[in-house]
């Protein structure tokens, strides 16, 4: 059995995996999270492993998985400032499970870890040493998907594929570029805000903004609360939503149009990378609900025929992994169905393996 | 600043009598700042012992009285109005106006108003009027142009993307199509606007702006000499929530302390960092930042384009430097882009000079732009319809 942590504001979410079934559960941190957890199990003994989520490993975590040693909760520690809300519930929960039970093998998902590597070019934003000396820099997000899209492409295609673009779609959607099997450029920044928006998250706009708001009499709560919970799908549609709700009503006009932004700026983003790596040899489409999706993703890939996308548009879906490019295309293109605590559970499963072994 | 004096002659011909450029003013750099002159086929050039642009302005009028050289009208480019007026005359209730739209361009709008003050002061029988620069971006359609902010604010404030560089990239995309005997509606363009103060890139379609890297204001997109181009707009709260800074002290450090000087460390002027690119490591990343930012806005463009027929290189950096615009072109054969190295390197100045290898499929144009002909162009129009 192992229990897998996610934070989710103002509480920690927790998920038991235990073959197929599926256990789940929100708690506050303290000794009733605990509490909850052994009532939902019987017995804690059962608990082979814990996983911890963490949003953003800064300089400290520099890998997307992480067993814990001797240091790992200090640089846990390390990294709360960088994203207090989320990576404090990470950390204060890690402290509690690993003073619990240090006999189990505990595991940090670093969703920042797998884009460490990056060229400074792409990493670094132009500022004064001033402001950059406090650490900020890109540090991207979603690297466990990346990093999972990236290892199904080679079991796949062999490690020959030397060019990929990764575009996930979803809640937040964003995109990464991988060359000779290294990340380097993705749309996420220092924060989940830079790049493609979200449901709610306002993506890439002139900072300038910021700062009219602010002498315009908003408050910086009020600033942040805008730009990550009141723009995005849900701005251009004036009602809270999501990109699903979006792609089920298509043909409305408001939906038809923020789509059309979303789409242009997906394209954006797809042709910067693809003239860093001077071409591209595979784009992978991720996604929850890759089905829902489909239809975005051929609107995307027509997007793409100057550079020789050609795409059969109603394949039918057949795995996790389905490849809908043409075999004359000079781009392959796969969708990946993924699932954020199945990647997280067969990691660990393999790593518990491992370690028997 | 550039400044330039145009005749136009009863038979409509129009020749310059009277041009040139102040170098470095306000700029952050080893060399001080100087006017150079040009008229009657001769050359001056002054240091300055000031390096506002009020000063620069009053040393041209005093060089223009000098010289015996007399003229009706003095035109200002404008950078921005939030589509408020196009081309207009001056007058104290414009001036008014203009203060207000300081904001919108913080770097130049002070400057360009006290370079008109000081006209008004010096000469104030001549008329002045403006022309605004980002008028070319109207074409812009909304898929570019918005950002996903809620309705209630973006009309309250006007956010969206304005762009810039409007004049020049009208002159060049024109004068491009001239130069190939191609309609400007059979070409799908990228031109690369690179200046000494700011940077821009643009995508031309049909001979309209369909899209281009600078948006509500000139702070984002590539990265510049002073400005940052694009970053995590949460920056902004950050650094002002985290580190107590002030909203005005921190807008000057990303418009003015950022960009190559923020990165170098030593110089605003990509010539310096040039030359130091293999002894310094902040040199080099900055250069490297350079380059790789204006490479992902080519491939954003060339892609919405759906395809690339022609890349310009304007402005100061575009036309002068050609080890930038050799690295721009490195490794972009994917759309098509591939550059004669050796034509690259020997230019005719202030000419126009293709540069790509021969017979292939986009053209690759050096434009020297003209801002101040489009800027003449249309004082011409005001007063034509002012005497109707």
């Amino acid at each position: 059995m192992i229990l897998l942590l996610n934070p989710y504001p103002p509480l920690m979410q927790w998920i038991i995996m235990d073959g197929k079934n599926l256990l789940e559960g929100k708690s506050k941190l303290g000794t009733e999270f605990i509490y909850n957890v052994v009532e939902a199990i019987g017995n804690i003994r059962k608990i082979k492993g814990i996983g911890y989520f963490l949003y953003n490993g800064g300089k400290e975590i520099k890998s997307s998985i992480h067993i814990f040693d001797s240091n790992t909760l200090q640089n846990l520690k390390k990294c709360v400032p960088l994203l207090p809300e989320y990576n404090n519930l990470t950390y204060e929960s890690a402290r509690l499970w690993y003073e619990k039970m240090p006999w189990v093998m505990h595991v940090l998902f670093c969703d920042t870890g797998f884009f460490t590597g990056v060229p400074l070019e792409a990493s670094l934003y132009a500022v004064p040493k001033e402001l950059s000396m406090t650490g900020i820099r890109r540090y991207g997000g979603y690297g466990i998907y990346h990093q999972h899209a990236l290892e199904c492409a080679e079991q796949y295609f062999g490690s020959s594929i030397k060019r990929i673009i990764n575009i996930y779609i979803g809640n937040n959607s964003n995109i990464a570029a991988i060359k000779d099997g290294i990340p380097i450029d993705f749309s996420i920044g220092f924060t989940m805000i830079e790049g493609i928006f979200s449901d709610t998250g306002c993506g890439d706009i002139d900072p300038t903004i910021i700062f009219e708001l602010y002498s315009a009499g908003m408050s910086f709560e009020e600033i942040n609360n805008l730009l990550s919970h009141l723009s995005g799908f849900t701005a251009l549609l004036g009602k809270k939503t999501t990109i699903y709700e979006v792609l089920e009503n298509k043909n409305g006009t408001d939906e038809a149009e923020a789509l059309k932004i979303f789409k242009y700026n997906v394209l954006k983003y797809i042709g910067s990378y693809v003239s860093i790596l001077n071409g591209v040899d595979l784009i992978i489409f991720i996604s929850n609900h890759i089905k829902e999706s489909r239809e975005l993703i051929n609107e995307i890939c027509r997007g793409l025929n100057f550079i020789g996308v050609k795409i059969i548009t109603d394949e039918i879906e057949k795995s996790n992994i389905n490849v809908i490019s043409k075999t004359d295309s000079k781009t392959k293109v796969i969708c990946l169905n993924i699932n954020k605590w199945e990647i997280m559970n067969n990691k660990f499963k393999s790593m518990l393996n491992n370690k028997r072994s | 600043m550039t400044f330039k004096l145009f005749e136009r002659n009863i038979n409509h011909s129009i020749n310059v009598v009277f041009s040139g450029k102040a170098h470095r003013l306000n700029v952050e750099g080893d060399e001080s700042p100087f006017i150079e002159y040009f008229f009657n086929n001769s050359y001056e050039n002054e240091k300055l012992s000031e390096k506002t642009h009020a000063y620069a302005a009053e040393l041209i009028l005093k060089k223009l009285n000098d010289t015996e050289i007399e003229f009706n009208f003095i035109g200002h480019r404008w950078i921005h109005s939030a589509g408020e007026f196009k081309t207009v005359f001056i007058n104290d209730e414009l001036i008014r106006k203009l203060h207000k739209l300081i904001p919108l361009f913080p770097i130049h709008h002070p400057s360009i108003i006290s370079v008109i003050n000081k006209c008004k002061s010096l000469l104030p029988y001549i008329p002045q009027y403006i022309t605004v620069d980002s008028s070319f971006h109207s074409s812009i359609p909304p898929e570019a142009y918005t950002y996903a902010l809620p309705k209630n604010l973006i009309n309250k404030f006007g956010f969206r993307k304005y762009g810039f560089h409007g004049l020049s990239y009208q002159y060049v995309a024109n004068k491009a199509s001239n130069y190939l005997k191609t309609p400007i509606q059979k070409l799908k363009i990228i031109a690369c606007h690179l200046g000494t103060g700011g940077s821009s890139v643009a995508a031309i379609k049909n001979g309209l702006s369909v899209d281009t890297s600078m948006g509500y204001t000139s702070l984002t997109g590539l990265v510049m000499s002073t400005r940052t181009g694009d970053i995590d707009p949460m920056l902004g709260i950050y650094f002002m929530y985290q580190y107590g800074y002030r909203p005005d002290n921190l807008m000057s450090l990303l418009n003015k302390k950022s960009g190559l000087l923020g990165v170098s460390e030593f110089s605003s002027d990509i010539r310096d960092i040039i030359k130091k690119i293999s002894t310094d490591k902040h040199a080099q990343l900055a250069f490297n930042m350079y380059i790789y930012r204006l490479k992902k806005f080519i491939g954003s463009y060339a892609i919405i384009l759906g395809g690339l027929d022609l890349l310009i290189f304007t402005d100061d950096i575009g036309i002068n430097n050609w080890f930038v615009r050799e690295k721009v072109c490195e490794e972009m054969d994917w759309c098509g882009i591939k550059m004669d190295l050796q034509k690259n390197q020997n230019v005719v100045m202030n000419s126009i000079s293709q540069i790509n290898s021969t017979n292939d499929k986009v053209k690759i144009l050096i434009v020297p732009n003209e801002e101040e002909f489009e800027i003449f162009n249309e004082g011409v129009k005001l007063m034509e319809g002012n005497q109707k």
